[in-house]
């Protein structure tokens, strides 16, 4: 058995500002590089490490988590021992960002399911069972299982797709939608039929994607060790899940996790009605009938004499009775205690309204977040650590031996042993769950058999991959950190020649990284004025159903690949916003708010421009690109609602950002120009000259379209001078190489009217980016 | 090695006790034992919060895109 813990991430500044993630957690990635004995994944991201773990980042859902997973571990003991070292390895290697980093003052991990700043974002635990039964086979067996083990491996929360305060044992089954389907990130299922066995001889890996990252010891060690045990009654052929079939799983989830008291009855296939506490009564008969059977495991009786003492606990009085053992009864004291210590008792509280209770509501979501916090601030820690719980397990120990070192048996054993000895040795080898592979192509050492007991070298199969091939991710990361690097300097020609280059290797990139290049792509090209933009998001989207991070993507393109922003992005505004409450949209990510905003603002709407993107800047405390563009547009607003001082404040801001972070392309296409703009009226040579070294810097990193905005904007300055007109032959000469300017009805009407466009003074700005059209 | 070694690594991890209730004792025990469990919890509470909680939920979100 095997678990896979998504952590979520957030790192401080010194001054309290929250830091970027992603670059964050490249540093952390880069440390454990260096500190940790380790191998490269062969074929998929991240490292494996000694103890035979692998540490990596999901990509799903952009930002992305990391995540450890254990070895593969003979035991429900093992399984909960790899997951609590795994986390004082990540806890040593923030301890030691810290040290390195100055700018930081905390870099945070969290086991909390669900986010609560409404971006409907879930993350959890992943469990992997060794089983010889074929996936599709197994789904009758296990539903009713996975469904009702909630009572003791719920994590505690609230549903994070409502308003209100609504507490669950599992706050994830919110976001469960389907009892079966192959999918992990939308329509997330119960059971996933995923079957990728990453094992030979005929096993398969039964893959649970609906549990979550726990702190108790005994609520992790009965989610492995009762699973595990079903698994080996339906390996038995005995049918286990047979006589609780539930009518809908789902819905049963559904009701389960609502119930603290654990007595919620749902409705049977067979007939009749059942509560989750029969439900595990009756696979735990099952598997007391059969514990010396050959099919169980030797630990069988244990895992009996455990899960029978927590049902029975739970039965006796839940949720006091498991009060200071299971994740989500400890977390339901707090809450409960906490909104009494607010003057309202919980029926109260759940019916909210008022101040009094929206600020309860986000005290709530803190304390959930901060329960699962690594390290010895985090609330279960200190709870633990005040000797007032019962949750640890006998046997689980020995962490500081796991982190360093795999368990005692099978393939995980040598792995970790095969690391240990090659970690930062010529010539370099690379690691996946089912092999290790020496860089050269000379042999390969073969762990297909999950309980291996020798270290079997084998003459590579195919002919020598080049250490290039073999490390493909590696290379294409860091390929693609390259475009993005050059994207952000404005350098949009050199990120196109880096695109193609790679694009000439495509066959040997992993599928997600094809979407993070296509993405990148589709920024490059309508920055650089072509209209490709939106074809190339087409390939990689289904355009019937856009995520709002999708939609944003297509906003872009459809804003800068000409002078204004295209009336199509209202449609992709709309399709976001149907349905939507108010509270809803403040939750909306800052990139669509943003460009939200500049639509807005090119409509003449001033006023609600200035409300989204003063939202959107609010909204969060990193010094990420997107929030200093924002920044920026929203300059433009409060200059064209007169309000300078502001306007100037947050021009300011944002040009310091964008100077110390080489946001090049942002800071001379969007702030100077309207930092140019501002001083207009005031100090035109001050405009005059920042607009000169925004060419200068626009024409040495070959940014036509941008080089085009600042001439055109220039001109326009002019005419509300005393200066000369300026001509339009240096426009001229580039649009040809802007294909985008072809059918931009901006630049053609200006071209049309050039004399008294440039020329007349009377005209006024009606939020526009070139006024008087 | 069988089906039923395959899952046994050979060491006796868990000579453990069941998870057996711990609600026993009277009931002074039991309010005692409430009392300090709510007076960790609020020491432990007070340590980590952020004392702005909504703008500490806002820097906790998980999301990404341009």
């Amino acid at each position: 058995m095997g678990v896979e813990t998504e952590y979520a991430f957030v790192a401080f500044h010194r001054d309290g500002s929250v830091a970027e993630a992603r670059p964050v957690m490249t540093q952390i990635e880069r440390l454990a590089e260096k500190r940790l004995p380790h191998l490269r994944a062969r074929a998929q991201r991240g490292i494996f490490l000694g103890n035979g773990s692998r540490f990596y980042r999901d990509f799903s859902n952009g930002d992305a988590h990391q995540e450890m997973t254990t070895p593969e571990c003979p035991n429900p003991w093992d399984a909960v021992r790899y997951i609590v070292a795994n986390e004082l390895i990540l806890l040593g290697l923030t301890g030691e960002l810290l040290r390195e980093d100055a700018r930081l003052r905390e870099a945070l991990y969290f086991k909390h399911n669900v986010d609560y700043s409404g971006t409907h974002t879930s993350w959890g635990t992943h469990e992997s069972y060794l089983t010889r039964t074929p996936i599709p086979a197994l789904p009758e067996h296990l539903l009713p299982h996975l469904a009702s083990r909630i009572i003791f491996t719920g994590a505690g929360g609230f549903n994070a797709l409502t308003s209100g305060i609504e507490f669950m044992l599992s706050p994830r089954v919110a976001h469960l939608t389907q009892s079966i389907s192959v999918g992990t990130e939308h329509d997330r299922p119960l059971f996933n039929t995923r079957d990728e066995p990453l094992a030979g001889e005929g096993f398969r890996r039964l893959h649970v994607i609906c549990g979550e990252s726990l702190s108790s010891h005994t609520s992790m060690w009965l989610r492995s060790a009762t699973t595990a045990l079903v698994v080996a009654l339906t390996d038995g052929g005995l049918k286990p899940g047979k006589k609780v079939t539930l009518v809908e799983p789902v819905d049963a989830m559904q009701s389960f996790t609502r119930d603290p008291f654990c007595r919620a009855r749902v409705p049977l296939l067979r007939g009749g009605m059942i509560s989750a506490i029969e439900i595990q009564r009756h696979y735990l008969q099952l598997a007391e009938a059969h514990l010396h059977a050959d099919f169980m495991p030797p630990w069988a009786p244990q895992v009996c004499q455990h899960w029978r003492a927590i049902l029975d606990r739970l039965a006796q009085g839940a949720p006091e009775s498991v009060a200071t053992t299971l994740d989500w009864a400890i977390k339901y004291s707090l809450f409960t205690d906490r909104a009494a210590r607010r003057g309202l008792n919980w029926e109260e509280a759940q019916r909210g309204g008022g101040a009094q209770y929206e600020k309860l509501r986000q005290e709530l979501f803190e304390i959930d977040v901060r329960f699962g916090q690594l390290g010895e601030r985090g609330i279960f820690a200190g709870l633990d650590r005040a000797g007032v719980l019962q949750h640890q397990f006998p046997g689980v120990d020995n962490f500081p031996h796991a982190m360093a070192n795999p368990p005692n048996l099978g393939r995980a054993r040598i792995r970790g042993e095969v690391i240990k000895k090659y970690s930062g040795r010529e010539p370099k080898h690379y690691c996946d769950w089912d092999g290790v592979w020496d860089a050269s192509g000379s042999r390969w050492l073969d762990l297909s058999r999950p309980f291996a007991t020798t270290e079997e070298w084998k003459t590579a199969p195919t002919p020598a991959a080049a250490p290039e091939d073999t490390g493909a991710e590696l290379l294409f990361d860091r390929r693609l950190s390259r475009v993005e690097s050059l994207y952000e300097q404005g350098l949009f020609e050199d990120a196109s020649q880096e695109i193609r280059n790679v694009e000439s290797r495509l066959a040997l990139m992993p599928a997600f990284q094809r979407i993070r290049l296509a993405r990148m792509k589709a920024w490059v090209q309508a920055r650089r004025g072509h209209l490709d933009g939106v074809e190339i998001l087409n390939h990689i989207s289904d355009t019937q159903n856009l995520n709002t991070g999708q939609v944003t993507d297509y906003l872009l393109v459809l804003r800068f690949a000409g002078l204004a922003p295209r009336a199509e992005m209202e449609a992709h505004i709309q399709s976001v916003l149907n349905g939507r409450t108010d509270r809803d949209l403040a939750d909306l990510p800052v990139g669509f708010r943003e460009h939200w905003g500049a639509y807005l603002l090119a409509q003449g709407r001033l006023n609600e421009a200035e409300t989204i993107l003063e939202t959107a800047v609010n909204a969060r405390g990193d010094e990420s690109r997107v929030l200093n563009r924002c920044r920026a547009t929203l300059a433009n607003a409060k200059r064209l609602l007169g309000k300078t001082d502001e306007a100037r404040a947050l021009l300011e801001e944002a040009r310091a950002h964008q100077r110390e972070n080489r946001y090049l392309g942002d800071l001379t296409d969007f702030t100077n120009a309207n930092l140019a703009k501002l001083f207009s009226p005031t100090d035109p040579s001050a405009a005059i000259i920042l607009l000169s070294e925004t060419k200068l810097t626009q024409s040495r990193a070959h940014n036509r379209l941008g080089l085009i905005r600042t001439l055109l904007l220039e001109a326009r300055l002019a005419a509300s001078s005393t200066a000369a007109p300026h001509g339009n032959d240096a426009i001229l000469a580039l649009a040809p190489e802007v294909p985008a300017l072809a059918t931009c009805k901006l630049f053609q009407k200006i071209l049309a009217r050039w004399e008294s466009w440039s020329r007349d003074r009377s005209v006024l700005e009606n939020g526009d980016v070139f006024w008087g059209l | 090695m069988n089906e039923r070694e395959r899952t046994n690594d050979g060491s006796n991890p868990g000579g453990a006790d069941p998870s057996l209730p711990v609600g026993g004792g009277n009931l002074n025990q039991l309010r005692q034992r409430a009392q300090a469990f709510y007076a960790a919890a609020d020491a432990a509470i007070d340590n980590v919060m952020s004392g702005d909680s909504t703008k500490f939920n806002e820097s906790a979100r998980q999301q990404g895109g341009e």
